[in-house]
């Protein structure tokens, strides 16, 4: 395995906003298009580089809206809730149905899992061409999107609707089918499947390997949460405990809440700013009456008759930061407390189930898939893995982003190309404000306004109006937008803008360097020589460079005087036919 | 107000112009202007009307069907229950339905009041019962397939059986439904009162 070093040190310049989103999703772009009250292009330009708007506009952890320069100002730029305001006012507007695409290709790919890199992967193989052929073990594809996730934060007709998409571009998703029982490396092989792409997801709870943990009322929140997606009925009691910060804790307490229980409290190690979980999350268990317990962490758990009774704890303090940064707890001797509960969901962690997966594939270490981080590339030169299984848990779009890394590496398995070469791309990521503490003002957190868009009860009529006023409200939260970053790329090279070159007349520069500075995108350098050279692909053509350049040395590819010359001539002459 | 803007004249208009003029067909030059100009947004006008995501027509009927004022239509089953669905003309309105919920089966409901909801994307509407009476049957296809509703409205579509509770009355509470071209035309006019007004 080895990872290509970026040799030039260039880097590609883009806003934070789409520097910051793991999946690579042009963000400035569709907020562009937004701020024109374009609603179907803003959706199309999100589905090239991922096909689930919907859904990463009702959950996505947006790394963009954290990165986004406006809230040095007041807030940032309500990105993630733009993303489900477009998707959502396209479906208003009926079923959204994608094309069927052709085969071009005739090597299968394989896919295990359907959950978000799963599907991406196959997504992307689709649009180039691939039979795709997706497995799944749960009745229903989706992964932590629709087993994870409860129903209140991401509806399941949100997932189907959008996985649907996706299947009718051509994919074969075939539920039911376990890997390592049902099928295997070797089995896929043997009909006929080129390449293998493992996205199996970490499918079981971390444990608390604590006295009782085995105790009839214990629920690890994973399988907690997957029960109650399935809709099968869980016995939750009255009092429920919640040990854990993340977002899968506070899942697991609100899903606790509406499934009956009238006391819920999280039990967790480290203090409230140390909790990784959404801060509106927090808030928003705050609000239905969950309870917080900082700084506490389990001991036993206390059973009578083989049934929870109780937990017992122990107070902590922070120490010195671990290995993640985060301050260490540490327990306080002789501080045993104990909290009386009928229910404990252990919500710290996830692992992957790796036993039925062929050893040499996995990292002894983390008990993950070894893959190189670029390529996705496992020890075996067919098989490939991304997501949870190869990262750890992580978040959705960390999985779509590594399902689109993984697609690219099978193409280019398949064609025999090279699978790291001209990928390891350095991102910087700039704005043009220079200074912020010229631009002052608290910044303050985006909070979405409010969970359920626009929905209340309507008349046909009153629908109308509403609708206007959505579209409305999503074109001024669109121009909040700085518009920080270089070209927002918003439809690619086609339509908008006729697409240029600038070409340097070697024989007159003198390398003063000017062009260099001015140019937004980084795409001059000077060579060895001293002489700018134009680098063709990160051009963008905006002229910028040849209007600056002293002693005009450079001109536009397209746009030369000889050719505006000529087109002055020719509309004057149909002017005065 | 409109702002008057220089225009270059081609020649042949010019000429054509000139010859209406010496017809004496028009007064003035601008005279001929403002006629060309006005046939012109005529033109539009009528374009514009035709390029609607809906043209003004009478909506899809079925004849042995009865229509609320709540867009609701309702048949009479062979036993006697009613069945109730939701018009043509209103699911256009309500464009990708993805879920629909309701009273269970059992529950009574009351006319003219609200028994369910539809849900789509980004709004909610009421469905009203068309008479007094019990919920006695639900499309359970709808829970897995909501967007039946708008793809076959009449059929496939079906919302309940609504058993009425006093057969007496229930006669005249179907005479004041509307026949099938009665509501056609009532909700032709509303989609007008739609177009023009936005």
């Amino acid at each position: 395995m080895v990872i290509a070093s970026c040799a030039s040190g260039e880097k590609r310049r883009l806003p934070p906003c789409r520097a910051a989103c793991p999946s690579g999703v042009n963000v400035q772009g569709y907020v562009s298009l937004l701020q024109q009250g374009r609603f179907k292009e803003a959706v199309e330009l999100i589905r090239t580089s991922m096909p689930f708007p919907a859904i990463c506009g009702r959950i996505c952890v947006s790394p963009c809206q954290e990165a986004c320069s406006r809230k040095n100002i007041d807030k940032p730029v309500g990105i993630r809730h733009l993303k489900r305001l477009a998707a959502d006012i396209e479906r208003e507007q009926g079923r959204v149905k994608s094309n069927f695409i052709p085969k071009v290709h005739s090597e299968k790919v394989a896919i295990i899992g359907a959950g978000p890199a799963g599907l991406t992967a196959a997504y992307e193989l689709a649009k180039l061409g691939y039979p795709v052929t997706v497995f799944e073990r749960m009745p229903e594809p989706g992964g932590m999107m629709r087993y994870g996730i409860p129903d209140y934060r991401l509806k399941k007709y949100v997932v189907t609707n959008e996985i649907a998409y996706i299947q009718d571009m051509g994919v074969d998703i075939k539920t039911g089918i376990e890997f390592g029982k049902d099928v295997n490396l070797d089995t896929l092989r043997k009909e006929g499947y080129k390449a293998i792409f493992i996205a199996i997801g970490a499918q079981l709870s971390s444990k608390l390997r604590v006295p009782g943990e085995d105790f009839e009322g214990v629920f690890h929140a994973v399988e907690f949460l997957r029960l109650v997606a399935l809709g099968e009925t869980v016995d939750i009691g009255e009092r429920v405990a919640v040990i854990g910060g993340g977002d899968s804790a506070i899942d697991a307490a609100r899903t606790s809440l509406r499934l009956g229980a009238s006391k819920v409290i999280i039990l967790y190690r480290r203090s409230r700013d140390e909790m990784p979980a959404l801060p509106n999350e927090i808030e928003a268990a705050e609000k239905e009456g969950v309870e917080f317990h900082f700084l506490v962490t389990p001991t036993k758990i206390v059973g009578e008759g083989g049934k929870v009774r109780a937990i017992e704890c122990l107070r902590m303090e922070l120490g010195e930061p671990d290995a993640s940064g985060r301050r260490r707890p540490v327990p306080i001797p002789e501080t045993e407390h104990m909290y009386e509960v009928d229910t404990v969901i252990p919500a710290i962690g996830q692992v992957t189930e790796t036993s039925y997966l062929p050893s040499i594939l996995l990292d002894q270490r983390t008990n993950t898939i070894l893959t190189d981080p670029l390529t996705l590339e496992t020890k075996l030169p067919d098989v490939f893995a991304g997501g949870d299984v190869a990262t750890g848990p992580a978040s959705v779009i960390e999985a779509v982003g590594a399902g689109k890394r993984a697609a690219i590496s099978i193409d280019r398995y398949l064609e025999g190309r090279d699978l790291s070469s001209g990928r390891e791309e350095k991102i910087e990521d700039v704005t043009w404000v220079e200074d912020w503490k010229k631009i002052l003002g608290k910044p303050e957190r985006y909070v979405d306004p409010h969970t359920d868009v626009g929905k209340r009860e309507v008349t046909l009529e009153e629908a109308d109006e509403l609708f206007a006023k959505i579209k409305e409200a999503a074109k001024s939260e669109a121009q909040r937008c700085l518009g920080c970053g270089p070209c927002s790329e918003c439809l690619g090279n086609e339509g908008l803008c006729e697409a240029d070159k600038a070409v340097v007349d070697e024989a007159l520069c003198t390398g003063c360097n000017v062009c260099a500075v001015v140019c937004p995108f980084g795409a001059i350098k000077k060579d060895d020589r001293g002489i700018a050279q134009v680098k063709e692909t990160t051009c963008k053509g905006c002229g910028i460079c040849s209007a600056c350049c002293p002693e005009r040395a450079i001109a536009m590819q397209r746009f030369t005087n000889a050719r505006i010359a000529t087109d002055v001539e020719d509309a004057l002459r149909m002017e005065f036919a | 107000m409109t702002k008057w803007r220089t225009v270059r004249v081609r020649h042949e208009l010019v000429a054509a112009v000139e010859s209406a003029l010496k017809t004496s067909q028009y007064k003035s030059l601008s005279e001929f202007v403002s006629d060309a100009v006005q046939l012109h947004l005529d033109g539009l006008r009528q374009n514009r009307k035709g390029n609607l995501k809906r043209p003004i027509e009478c909506p899809v009927i079925h004849d042995r069907l009865l229509f609320t004022q709540n867009h609701m239509w309702v048949m009479v089953t062979p036993e006697g229950n009613v069945r109730v669905g939701l018009s043509d003309f209103a699911q256009t309105r309500m464009d990708g339905i993805v879920s629909i919920q309701t009273d269970r089966i059992g529950s009574e409901v009351k006319k003219e009041k609200p028994f369910g909801t539809i849900e789509t994307w980004l709004f909610r509407f009421d469905l009203y019962s068309p008479v007094d009476g019990k919920i006695m049957k639900l499309n359970e296809t709808l829970r897995k397939e909501p967007f039946l509703i708008n793809q076959d409205p009449y059929e496939k579509g079906w919302i309940a059986e609504i058993s009425p509770s006093n057969l007496v009355t229930f006669e005249e509470e179907l005479r004041d439904l509307m026949r099938p071209d009665q509501y056609g035309t009532w909700a032709s006019k509303l989609q007008q009162s739609r177009v023009l007004g936005t």
